[in-house]
C-alpha cells in the first residue's frame, strides 16, 4: 500500500516536473534569445553617424570651374596606408568630453577646437612653437592705418568630399556670418571691428574693418573663429547638421562620430600641404581624469590630459612622456571693493599679507603650479615681469587691520565646491584666523557659483575664489574687469576709468611694444588698489606614450593633432 | 487578470507623468540659469534666450510637461540643444548597452549568488558556510565603483588581460563581450553577496516547512527535495528582490559606465546633468523610469508562474 502511494506520488511528481521543466526551458530560451538579440543589435546594428554624403563630381562642378572640378578629390573612403609599414598609423587621443558644436561661430569647448583645427584651416595659423605662419594664403598684409587686411589665397586648394575649390567667396561667407545679426554668433566679438570682406577676384580679397583690432592677429585669424568654412557645404547641410559634421581643407577628414563613444579623423589623401604623420586619429571622450589615466596605462589611449597629482607617477615611468604646459588659466581670490567690510584698502592689504600662497600651491597642486603675481601670465604679451611679490607677513597683516580700526573681522569666502577650491579655502581660513579675520567658507554648486556676482546681488559678495582662462592676447585677460563688467564678470566690482581707457586703447594699438606698456600699466592700476590675491596660473599636464611627440596650441588650449609625430 | 493589466497600465502612465512633472519642476528648483551655464560666459543674452526657448524653459512647468508629453506620445523625445541631434537617436544608441550590462550583471549574480546561498543553507555551520558568509557580506559591502576601479587596476593595467574602457571594435561580438566582462563583474559583485544571503535565509526557512518534511517522508531523494521543491519556494522572495534589483542595477550602471567609459544610459544622463542639458536628462530619466516600472510589472507576472496561489487582480483570502 505504502509502496503504491509512493509510486503514485513519484509519477505525479515526474509529470509535474516535466511540465515545469518545459515552462522553465521556454523562459530561459526566450531570455537567452532576448539577450543575444540585444547584443547583436548593439554591437552590429548601431551605425556610425551618417555623415553628409560626399558631393558627386557633377554636384561639385556646378559652382566651380571645370579645372577645379577635375582636380576635386574623389570621396575618400579608403584607408591610406603608411609607406613605411602595412599597418596604418593610428593615434588614440582622449578628449575630456564629447564634441558639442563644431560650427566655429558656436563652439562649446576645447574638444570642438581640437576637431575643427584638424579638419579646417584658416588664413594664418599658430605653429607648435607659438609663432604664426601663413596657411591658406600666399600672402596677407594689413594696411598702414590698420583698417583693412589684403590677402591672396593659395590657388587650387580643394575642399574635402568634392566640394570644389576654396575661393574668396568662402572667406567672405566664413567671416561675415560672425557679424550677421540673424545668426547671432556666440563669438561675434572676435570680429567686433569687421565691416565686410571685399572680393577682388577668386583668390584675392580685402578684410575691411571699422577700426583697428589687434586681437584679429592673435586670437581671431589664427584660431578657431578664423577657420574658413565651406560655403557650399554649410548652405547644403544647414546649421543643425553643421554642428556635428564639417568639411574643411585640412589634413584630416571627419569620417565618424558616435556620440559619447568616438570621433574618427582620417587622413585627407588629397591634402594640398604636407601629409600628417598619422593615418587615422581616434578621439575618445573620457570625462574623468582618473579613468583616462587607467586607459593610458592599459594602452587604450596614447595621449591624455591627466591630473597634476599623477604627474610624478608618469614622469617616473620611461614608457611615458609628460608635458607640463604653462597655460593662460589664472586663479585668484577676488575682493569685492564695494562691500562695506572691504572698502578700506587697509583691510584688503591685511588679507593680502595674511594669505600664504605657496602653502596653497603645495597642498593643492603638489607644487607643480607656479605662483601668479599679476593678471597676465608669462609667455603673453603684456606679462609684467617686475610685478611685486607679497610674501606672507602676519605682523604686517595685523598692522593693516589695526589701521582699519579693527581687531577682528568676519568674512565669507565663496567657492565653487570642488576639491581644488576647498583646499584653498581651508588654508586661507587657517591663515587669516591668525590675523584675526574669521573666514566662513561658503561652498556653492557650479551653477549657483557662476550666478554669484551677477547683477546687484553681486554687491553682497565678500571674498570669492576665482579661476578664468584666456586666449593668448592680453585683451582677453583685461576685458572682464572694466567698469561695464561690474555685476557681470567683474566680481571685484572695481571700476577704474583709466583702466577702461587703456583697455580700449590696447585693442586698437597694433604695435606690440606699445601694447606691452599699456597692459603693464593696467596691471599696475589693479595692483595699487589691492583688489585680489593672486594664486596661480595652473599648468596642464599632458601625458603621451614615449613614442609620440605631441604638439599643443599656445596656452595649452588643445592638442594640435595635425602636428603630432613619432619621436625620433 | 485583464482588470489587473488595465490597472497596471494606468498606474504606469501615472508614475511616468509624475516623473515628468517632477523633472520639469526640478529645472525651476535648481538654482542658476540652465541656458547660461550651458552656453558659458561669452553667450549673448539673445542667444541665452534662444536656448531657453529651445529647451522650453521660458514656459510654465505645466506647458513644459504638456509639450514634452505631446512629443513623447508622437515618439519624439526631443533634441539635444548642444549638438542638434535627436534624443531618440542618443537613447537608441545608449540604451542597449545599459540593458545588456544590467541583464549580464543580474545573470551573473544569480548564477553565482543562488548556488552559494543554497550551498550555505544545505550545509549550515560548516566551515564552507562560514567562508561563504564572509564572502557574501564582503561582496555586499563593496560599492560597484570601488570594485570597478580595483578590477581595472588588476586586470587591465597590471595584468593587461582585459580591455579597460569602451565597448570594443564595432561589429566584433567577441571584443564586445570582452569589454563587457569587467563592468559586469563590478556591477554584479554586490548582488552576488546579497543574493547568497537572501537565498540562504529563505532556503533555511523553507527546509523546515512541513511539506518539505512530507516530501522527505514520501521517500523522495534529498536532492529532489532541496532543488526541486524547497528551492522553488525559496526563490519567490528572491524574484521580488530581483525585480527591484534590475532597476537599481540600472542606477548602479551610471557609475560603472563612467568608470569603464561605456556610452550607455548612465553616461548619457550623467553628462547631460553635468552640462545641464535638460532635454536629454528628462528623456533619459523617463526611459529609465519606464524600464523600472516595466520590469516590476514583469516581476509580478513571474510571481504567478512561480506560485500559482498568487492571482493578480484578486484579493487574497
Amino acid at each position: 500500500m505504502t509502496k503504491n502511494i509512493q509510486d503514485d506520488n513519484a509519477q505525479k511528481i515526474k509529470k509535474r516536473r516535466g511540465q515545469m521543466m518545459n515552462k522553465k526551458t521556454n523562459v530561459w530560451i526566450w531570455l537567452s534569445l532576448f539577450v543575444m538579440l540585444a547584443m547583436l543589435l548593439s554591437s552590429c546594428a548601431s551605425p556610425s553617424t551618417p555623415q553628409a554624403q560626399p558631393a558627386t563630381t557633377e554636384e561639385a562642378t556646378t559652382e566651380t570651374s571645370v579645372s577645379a572640378a577635375t582636380e576635386a578629390p574623389q570621396p575618400a573612403v579608403t584607408q591610406e596606408v603608411s609607406p613605411a609599414s602595412n599597418e596604418p598609423k593610428i593615434l588614440k587621443v582622449r578628449l575630456p568630453k564629447d564634441i558639442g558644436n563644431l560650427d566655429p561661430a558656436f563652439i562649446v569647448g576645447s574638444e570642438d577646437d581640437t576637431v575643427d583645427r584638424a579638419v579646417m584651416e584658416g588664413l594664418i595659423r599658430y605653429k607648435p612653437d607659438g609663432t604664426t605662419e601663413n596657411q591658406l594664403v600666399e600672402w596677407i598684409k594689413p594696411s598702414s592705418d590698420g583698417l583693412s587686411i589684403d590677402f591672396k589665397l593659395r590657388e587650387g586648394i580643394q575642399w574635402q568630399r568634392g566640394y570644389g575649390e576654396l575661393t574668396t567667396e568662402d572667406v567672405k561667407f566664413s567671416y561675415e556670418r560672425f557679424i550677421d545679426p540673424n545668426l547671432n554668433a556666440v563669438y561675434k566679438d572676435d570680429f567686433a571691428s569687421l565691416d565686410h570682406v571685399e572680393i577682388i577676384n577668386k583668390y584675392e580679397g580685402k578684410i575691411v574693418l571699422k577700426e583697428p583690432q589687434a586681437t584679429l592677429w592673435t586670437t581671431t585669424l589664427p584660431m578657431t573663429s578664423g577657420l574658413i568654412v565651406c560655403k557650399k557645404f554649410v548652405e547644403e547641410v544647414g546649421l543643425d547638421k553643421f554642428k556635428t559634421d564639417i568639411v574643411g581643407t585640412g589634413p584630416y577628414m571627419l569620417t565618424e562620430w558616435k556620440p559619447k563613444e568616438r570621433i574618427v579623423l582620417k587622413r585627407n589623401p588629397d591634402y594640398w600641404g604636407e601629409q600628417p604623420y598619422y593615418d587615422e586619429i581616434q578621439l575618445i571622450p573620457i570625462d574623468d581624469d582618473k579613468v583616462a589615466e587607467v586607459a593610458l596605462e592599459a594602452g587604450e589611449v596614447d595621449f591624455s590630459l591627466v591630473s597634476l597629482a599623477s604627474v610624478d607617477r608618469f614622469q617616473s615611468d620611461p614608457n611615458y612622456h609628460v608635458d607640463l604646459m604653462p597655460t593662460n588659466n589664472y586663479s585668484w581670490i577676488a575682493i569685492n571693493v564695494e562691500n562695506p567690510k572691504l572698502q578700506d584698502i587697509n583691510v584688503r592689504k591685511a588679507i593680502l599679507y595674511g594669505i600664504d600662497v605657496p602653502s596653497i600651491l603645495t597642498a593643492t597642486y603638489m607644487g607643480k603650479a607656479p605662483q601668479a603675481r599679476a593678471l597676465i601670465p608669462p609667455g603673453n604679451l603684456g606679462y609684467w615681469k617686475d610685478a611685486p611679490h607679497y610674501d606672507r607677513d602676519v605682523a604686517k597683516a595685523k598692522e593693516y587691520l589695526a589701521k582699519a580700526g579693527l581687531t577682528s573681522l568676519d568674512l565669507n569666502l565663496a567657492i565653487n565646491d570642488v576639491t581644488e577650491f576647498r583646499t584653498w579655502a581651508e588654508i586661507i581660513q587657517q591663515n587669516l584666523a591668525e590675523v584675526g579675520i574669521n573666514i566662513n567658507i561658503v561652498p556653492l554648486d557650479s551653477s549657483t557659483y557662476w550666478e554669484l556676482g551677477s547683477g546687484d546681488k553681486g554687491k553682497e559678495v565678500e571674498l570669492v575664489a576665482m579661476n578664468y582662462s584666456a586666449m593668448p592676447d592680453p585683451a582677453w585677460f583685461t576685458m572682464w574687469f572694466t567698469c561695464d563688467q561690474v555685476g557681470v564678470w567683474n566680481w571685484m566690482r572695481w571700476c577704474n576709468k583709466r583702466y577702461d581707457e587703456l583697455h580700449k586703447l590696447g585693442i586698437k594699438t597694433l604695435d606690440p611694444a606699445e601694447r606691452e606698456k599699456i597692459y603693464i600699466e593696467m596691471q599696475q592700476l589693479w595692483d595699487a588698489d589691492v583688489i585680489s590675491v593672486w594664486i596661480t596660473n595652473q599648468p596642464l599636464a599632458y601625458v603621451s606614450k614615449a613614442s609620440i611627440q605631441p604638439a599643443m596650441y599656445p596656452g595649452g588650449l588643445c592638442p594640435m593633432l595635425r602636428d603630432f609625430k613619432a619621436t625620433e | 487578470m485583464l482588470v489587473y493589466l488595465i490597472k497596471r497600465f494606468f498606474m504606469t502612465i501615472a508614475v511616468l507623468l509624475l516623473v515628468m512633472v517632477f523633472l520639469s519642476l526640478l529645472v525651476h528648483i535648481v538654482p542658476g540659469d540652465a541656458a547660461k551655464t550651458l552656453l558659458g560666459p561669452r553667450a549673448s543674452p539673445e542667444l541665452i534666450q534662444k536656448i531657453r526657448a529651445a529647451m522650453d524653459l521660458d514656459k510654465p512647468a505645466y506647458v513644459q510637461v504638456a509639450n514634452f508629453l505631446w512629443k513623447v506620445l508622437h515618439g519624439d523625445l526631443g533634441t539635444d540643444v548642444f549638438t542638434g541631434v535627436s534624443i531618440n537617436r542618443l537613447v537608441g544608441s545608449a540604451l542597449p548597452h545599459t540593458i545588456i550590462l544590467a541583464i549580464a550583471s543580474l545573470t551573473l549574480a544569480v548564477l553565482i549568488g543562488v548556488p552559494l546561498g543554497v550551498f550555505s543553507a544545505t550545509h549550515p555551520d560548516s566551515w564552507l558556510d562560514r567562508i561563504t558568509a564572509i564572502l557574501s557580506i564582503s561582496f555586499t559591502t563593496i560599492p560597484s565603483y570601488v570594485a570597478g576601479l580595483f578590477l581595472l587596476l588588476i586586470f587591465a593595467v597590471q595584468l593587461k588581460v582585459m580591455p579597460a574602457i569602451g565597448l570594443g571594435k564595432e561589429g566584433n561580438i567577441k571584443d564586445y563581450l570582452m569589454h563587457l566582462i569587467l563592468p559586469t563583474v563590478a556591477l554584479a559583485i554586490t548582488w552576488i553577496g546579497y543574493l547568497a544571503r537572501l537565498v540562504r535565509t529563505s532556503m533555511l526557512e523553507v527546509l523546515n516547512e512541513t511539506y518539505v518534511r512530507a516530501a522527505r517522508a514520501s521517500g523522495l531523494s534529498e536532492r529532489l527535495v532541496r532543488y526541486k521543491y524547497a528551492l522553488k519556494n525559496a526563490l519567490i522572495p528572491t524574484v521580488a528582490v530581483l525585480g527591484v534589483g534590475l532597476g537599481s542595477l540600472m542606477g548602479g550602471a551610471v557609475l560603472v559606465e563612467v568608470i569603464f567609459n561605456r556610452p550607455g544610459m548612465g553616461m548619457l544622463i550623467y553628462n547631460a546633468i553635468k552640462t545641464r542639458n535638460y532635454p536629454v536628462v528628462r528623456a533619459g530619466v523617463l526611459i529609465v523610469a519606464f524600464l523600472f516600472v516595466f520590469v516590476n510589472f514583469l516581476t509580478d507576472l513571474i510571481y504567478t508562474y512561480l506560485d500559482p496561489r498568487i492571482q493578480l487582480g484578486k484579493q487574497q483570502r
